[in-house]
C-alpha cells in the first residue's frame, strides 16, 4: 500500500517536473535564441541558421546600438523618467487607492471619482486630442510630457484599491480608536501591510515608463530628448516596404548594411537588461506583509 | 497590463483614424492638369517678397536676402553622426545655406525614421500647427489642400524656380508637378524619384544554370522548367534534394516598388497589373487586380505551386529573404538593387554563388512588360500665411544645385565634400528638406557612365561623387572579385540590375492613380485584404481558380465600384 503510494507519488512528481521543465524551457529558449542571434553574423542570422548558439560571433550589432553618445543621453533620460514617473505613480497610486478603498459613507463622492477613473480606462480621447492637450499645457519637448500625462495609472490604482479593501476592517478601526488619523493609518498601517501589492504596481509602473517609446516619438521635438526606447526604436534599419519607397538607393544600401534580425535582437537585449536588474530587488517585497493572525474572528 | 495597454493604443489609433478620415473632406484631385502650369514660365508677378529686386531668372533664384529671413521646418533626423560641435540645425550644410541666402532655418520639430516623421506631420496637420515649410506625402498633401492650409506656390515657383529645378521637373514631362497641382495651381514642390526601382527582374543562379546546361528562361513555361531542374537535379551538388524552385512572398505582388519575391513580373507577362489603376481596352479606368488577365496568371501560379515548382512554404516565412540568403533557391524576382540586399548576404554564405538578372518572363509577343512607380511621392509645402513662401523654393534651388554638383562656389563645395568624407556623413541628409530631385533615369545613366569609364571611354574624374563611388567600387570588385562585399554590392547592383534596365526595351505601364479617394479611406484596407487572401489562396490551392470571379464581384460590391468611379472622376479631372 505504502510502496504503491510512493511509486504513484514519484510518477506524479516526475510528471510535474516534466511539465515545469517544459514551461521553463518555453520561457527560456526564445530568450536564449534572441541572445544568440544578437551575437551572430548577420548573414547567418538572416538565413535562419542561428538556433541557440551564435554563429560566427560578432559584436557588430551591439556596437551599432551603443555607438552613439545619444544612447547614453537617452539612457539618462529614461532613468530620469523612470525615477520621476515611478515616484509620482507611487505616491498618487497609494493615495488614490486609499481614499477610494473607503466606502461612500466615509467618502461621499467616492463613486463619482471611481466612475471618472474607470471612464478613462474604457475610453480614450485618441492621439490627436492627447497631443493637443499636452501641447496646450506647454509640455511638449520636456520631461514632464512623459511623466505628467501618466501620473495616474488607473489599472494600478484599482489593483491596489482592491488590495486595501481586502485588509481587515478591524485593523483600521482599531487604529482609529487608538487615535490614528487617516494619514497615519495609511502610512503606518496600510502601506506596510500592502508591500507585495505596492511592489507589484511599482514594478508595473517602472516597466511601463521604461518600455514606452511612442509618447517620446510624438511629444519630443528633438532627438536629444528621446528616452531610450524611443531612441532605440528609431535606430531600426527597417525594411518595411513602406520605408523602402521613401529611400534613395544609397540610403537603402546603408540600411541594409545592418541585418534586421541581429540588430533587432541586440536592441531587445540591451533594453531588457535594466528591468532584469531591478526585478530581483523588488522581488523580496513580494513575500512580506502578511496579515494572517492579526485579527481574531 | 499588456493587454490593457494594447487595447488602449488600439482604441487611440482607431479614434485617430476616424478623426483623420473626418478631416479629409471631398476628393482632392492630385492628378490635375498641372502640365500647363509647369511649362508656363511666367504665371504672373504677384508673388510676395520682402526684398523687392530687379533680378530675374537664376539671379533671383539664388539671390541673397538683404534682411535675414527665418523659416521653421519639420526635419527628418538622419542616421549619420556629425563632427564634434555640429548639430542637426547647425552644421556645415546649414551654415553654407544660411550664408548663401540669408535664410535662417530653425527646426520646429525633428523626428527620426519615416514612420515617426509621418506621424509628426499628421499631428501637425490635425492640430493645425504647421511649421513654415515641411515635406509631406501624397495623402497629407491632399488633406492640406482640401483644408486650405498651404500656400499656392504657382507664382512663387514661376518667379523663383531655378533653371536646374525646372529642368529636373521637365525631365518627368510635367508628371511630377501635375501631381501637386489642383485646378491648375501648384501647392507643393514634388521630388523626382528614380524610375529604376519599379521593374521586378528575375534573379537567377548562373552557376546552377551552367552546371545543368540550361539557358536563361524567356517565358513562364521555361521558367517553370528551370525551377523543376533546380529542384530535382541537385544544382548545389551536396547530394541532397534540398533546393527549392521559385520563391515567393505572402504579399504575392508589390504593385509599385517591389521588394524581393514579388510575382509582379509573372502577372505583367500576362498583361495583368494588380494594385495599379489602368485603362481597359474600352478606355475605362479599371483596377488592375480584377481584370481577367489576372486569372490566367493565377492559374499558372497555382499550377506551378501544385507541381512544387514554387517554394511550398513561401507564404509562411516571417522574413521573405530567408531561402535566398540560405542559398536554398536559385531563382527569385526582385528589383535592380537586389545585390545590396539580400544577395550580399547570400553570397557571403556561399561565395560560389553567381547571380545574374534577366528581364523575364516575356509576354506572348516577346516583350518585357512592367508596371512603373509614381514619379513623385513627396512634396514640399509652405504653411498658409507664411510671409516668405519663396524662401522654401530658394532653399530647394540651393540644395538641388549642391546635389547636382553645379554650385559655382567651388571652394565652399570642396569644404563640404571634405567634411562629409572626414566624418562619413552624407551632406544631403542635412538639407532642410528631404526632397531630392533626381533625373528619373539616374540608375541607367550611372550604369552607362561607369561601364564607359571601365572601358576607358570616359574619364571618371568628371563624375559626380555617387557615380565616382560606384566606379571605384566596380574597379575594386573587378580586381578582387567577392573579396570586399561593400564593393560587390554597388558594383553588381549597377552591372547586373542597372545593366538589364539599360539594355532591355520595356513596355512601361504607369498607374493612372496613386492617391487615396474618400471611399478608399474606409474600405480600401478590407478590399486589399480580400484581394491578398484570394490571390494567396488560389495560388496555394485552397481555392479553385474560378474563385477569382467571385472575388471580382465581391470586390465590386464591397465598395470597389464606388472607388473605381471616384478614381475615374479624378483621372478625368
Amino acid at each position: 500500500m505504502v510502496g504503491r503510494n510512493n511509486v504513484q507519488n514519484r510518477i506524479i512528481d516526475q510528471s510535474i517536473l516534466v511539465v515545469l521543465v517544459v514551461i521553463t524551457l518555453a520561457c527560456l529558449i526564445p530568450l536564449l535564441h534572441t541572445v544568440a542571434v544578437s551575437f551572430s553574423d548577420k548573414s547567418a542570422a538572416d538565413a535562419g541558421r542561428v538556433l541557440l548558439t551564435p554563429i560566427k560571433p560578432t559584436l557588430a550589432s551591439y556596437s551599432k546600438v551603443l555607438d552613439d553618445s545619444q544612447f547614453f543621453t537617452s539612457f539618462y533620460i529614461s532613468i530620469k523618467r523612470v525615477v520621476l514617473g515611478g515616484l509620482l505613480n507611487f505616491v498618487i497610486t497609494i493615495m488614490m487607492a486609499y481614499a477610494l478603498s473607503k466606502d461612500s459613507k466615509q467618502f461621499p463622492l467616492r463613486n463619482v471619482y471611481m466612475w471618472f477613473l474607470v471612464f478613462t480606462m474604457m475610453f480614450s480621447g485618441g492621439i490627436v486630442p492627447w497631443f493637443m492637450t499636452v501641447k496646450s499645457y506647454g509640455l511638449l519637448d520636456s520631461m514632464w510630457a512623459l511623466v505628467l500625462p501618466h501620473a495616474v495609472q488607473t489599472f494600478n490604482v484599482i489593483l491596489l484599491m482592491n488590495f486595501f479593501r481586502n485588509l481587515p476592517k478591524e485593523l483600521s478601526e482599531a487604529a482609529e480608536i487608538d487615535g490614528a488619523g487617516p494619514w497615519y493609518t495609511m502610512i503606518r498601517l496600510y502601506v506596510p501591510l500592502s508591500l507585495p501589492a505596492i511592489a507589484t504596481v511599482t514594478l508595473f509602473s517602472i516597466v511601463f515608463h521604461w518600455n514606452s517609446f511612442f509618447d517620446g516619438l510624438i511629444l519630443m521635438n528633438h532627438q536629444e530628448h528621446y528616452p531610450l526606447q524611443t531612441y532605440i526604436q528609431t535606430l531600426v534599419a527597417q525594411l518595411s516596404a513602406q520605408a523602402m519607397t521613401a529611400m534613395t538607393p544609397e540610403q537603402l544600401a546603408e540600411a541594409m548594411a545592418v541585418s534586421n534580425r541581429t540588430f533587432g535582437a541586440a536592441k531587445i537585449i540591451v533594453s531588457m537588461i535594466p528591468i532584469l536588474v531591478i526585478y530581483p530587488f523588488l522581488q523580496r517585497f513580494f513575500i512580506h506583509g502578511i496579515t494572517l493572525g492579526s485579527v481574531k474572528e | 497590463m499588456a493587454n490593457y495597454r494594447t487595447s488602449k493604443w488600439m482604441a487611440a489609433s482607431i479614434a485617430l483614424a476616424v478623426l483623420l478620415s473626418a478631416c479629409g473632406s471631398g476628393g482632392g484631385s492630385d492628378a490635375g492638369d498641372g502640365g500647363k502650369s509647369s511649362t508656363s514660365s511666367d504665371a504672373g508677378d504677384k508673388g510676395t517678397t520682402t526684398t523687392p529686386s530687379d533680378a530675374k531668372g537664376d539671379a533671383l533664384a539664388y539671390e541673397k536676402y538683404s534682411e535675414p529671413v527665418s523659416i521653421s521646418v519639420g526635419f527628418k533626423i538622419p542616421d549619420d553622426k556629425l563632427g564634434a560641435g555640429d548639430t542637426n540645425d547647425n552644421n556645415p550644410v546649414s551654415r553654407y545655406l544660411e550664408g548663401l541666402l540669408n535664410i535662417k532655418v530653425t527646426h520646429a520639430w525633428e523626428a527620426k525614421g519615416d514612420d515617426a516623421f509621418k506621424q509628426k506631420v499628421n499631428l501637425a496637420i490635425a492640430s493645425n500647427d504647421l511649421p513654415d515649410a515641411m515635406v509631406v506625402d501624397r495623402n497629407q498633401l491632399r488633406k492640406l489642400i482640401d483644408n486650405d492650409m498651404v500656400e499656392d506656390l504657382t507664382d512663387v515657383y514661376a518667379k523663383y524656380g531655378s533653371e536646374l529645378v525646372r529642368a529636373m521637373y521637365d525631365s518627368t514631362k510635367g508628371l511630377a508637378l501635375a501631381d501637386a497641382t489642383v485646378d491648375g495651381r501648384i501647392y507643393g514642390m514634388p521630388n523626382v524619384a528614380i524610375e529604376a526601382d519599379a521593374p521586378s527582374l528575375l534573379w537567377i543562379r548562373q552557376d546552377w544554370l551552367d552546371k545543368l546546361n540550361l539557358q536563361a528562361p524567356k517565358t513562364v513555361d521555361e521558367l517553370a522548367a528551370i525551377a523543376k531542374a533546380f529542384i530535382e537535379q541537385d544544382p548545389d551538388g551536396n547530394g541532397k534534394k534540398d533546393t527549392l524552385g521559385l520563391t515567393g512572398d505572402k504579399q504575392v505582388v508589390y504593385g509599385q516598388k517591389p521588394n524581393p519575391n514579388g510575382f509582379d513580373s509573372i502577372f505583367s507577362s500576362y498583361h495583368a497589373f494588380p494594385k495599379n489603376w489602368i485603362k481597359d481596352k474600352d478606355g475605362n479606368v479599371v483596377y488592375g487586380s480584377i481584370t481577367p488577365e489576372n486569372k490566367d496568371a493565377l492559374a499558372k501560379l497555382a499550377e506551378m505551386y501544385k507541381a512544387g515548382l514554387i517554394d511550398p512554404q513561401f507564404a509562411l516565412y516571417k522574413e521573405t529573404q530567408e531561402p535566398i540568403v540560405a542559398n536554398k533557391t536559385g531563382m527569385f524576382f526582385g528589383p535592380w538593387w537586389m545585390p545590396y540586399w539580400p544577395l550580399a548576404d547570400a553570397v557571403a554564405n556561399d561565395t560560389k554563388a553567381e547571380w545574374k538578372a534577366y528581364a523575364t518572363p516575356l509576354d506572348k509577343d516577346g516583350k518585357f512588360v512592367t508596371h512603373m512607380a509614381p514619379v513623385t511621392d513627396r512634396y514640399l509645402v509652405v504653411r498658409k500665411g507664411y510671409k516668405n513662401p519663396e524662401a522654401a523654393v530658394k532653399l530647394l534651388n540651393a540644395f538641388t544645385r549642391i546635389e547636382r554638383r553645379s554650385d559655382p562656389n567651388k571652394d565652399e563645395m570642396k569644404k563640404l565634400d571634405d567634411y562629409a568624407t572626414a566624418n562619413t556623413v552624407q551632406n544631403r541628409n542635412y538639407y532642410p528638406f528631404d526632397l531630392l530631385l533626381d533625373y528619373s533615369d539616374a540608375v541607367v545613366k550611372r550604369y552607362k557612365d561607369v561601364q564607359a569609364a571601365l572601358k576607358g571611354e570616359l574619364d571618371p574624374a568628371t563624375f559626380d561623387p555617387d557615380t565616382k563611388q560606384v566606379y571605384d567600387y566596380s574597379v575594386i570588385e573587378k580586381e578582387n572579385p567577392k573579396k570586399n562585399m561593400d564593393a560587390w554590392k554597388p558594383a553588381k547592383a549597377y552591372e547586373l540590375g542597372g545593366g538589364v534596365l539599360a539594355t532591355t526595351d520595356m513596355e512601361k505601364i504607369y498607374s493612372l492613380f496613386y492617391g487615396t479617394t474618400k471611399t478608399m479611406e474606409t474600405k480600401w484596407t478590407s478590399l486589399q485584404k480580400l484581394e491578398n487572401e484570394t490571390f494567396l489562396k488560389i495560388i496555394v490551392g485552397d481555392l479553385p481558380v474560378d474563385a477569382f470571379d467571385t472575388f471580382v464581384s465581391d470586390w465590386k460590391k464591397l465598395g470597389g465600384d464606388q472607388i473605381t468611379k471616384e478614381v475615374s472622376d479624378l483621372v478625368a479631372g
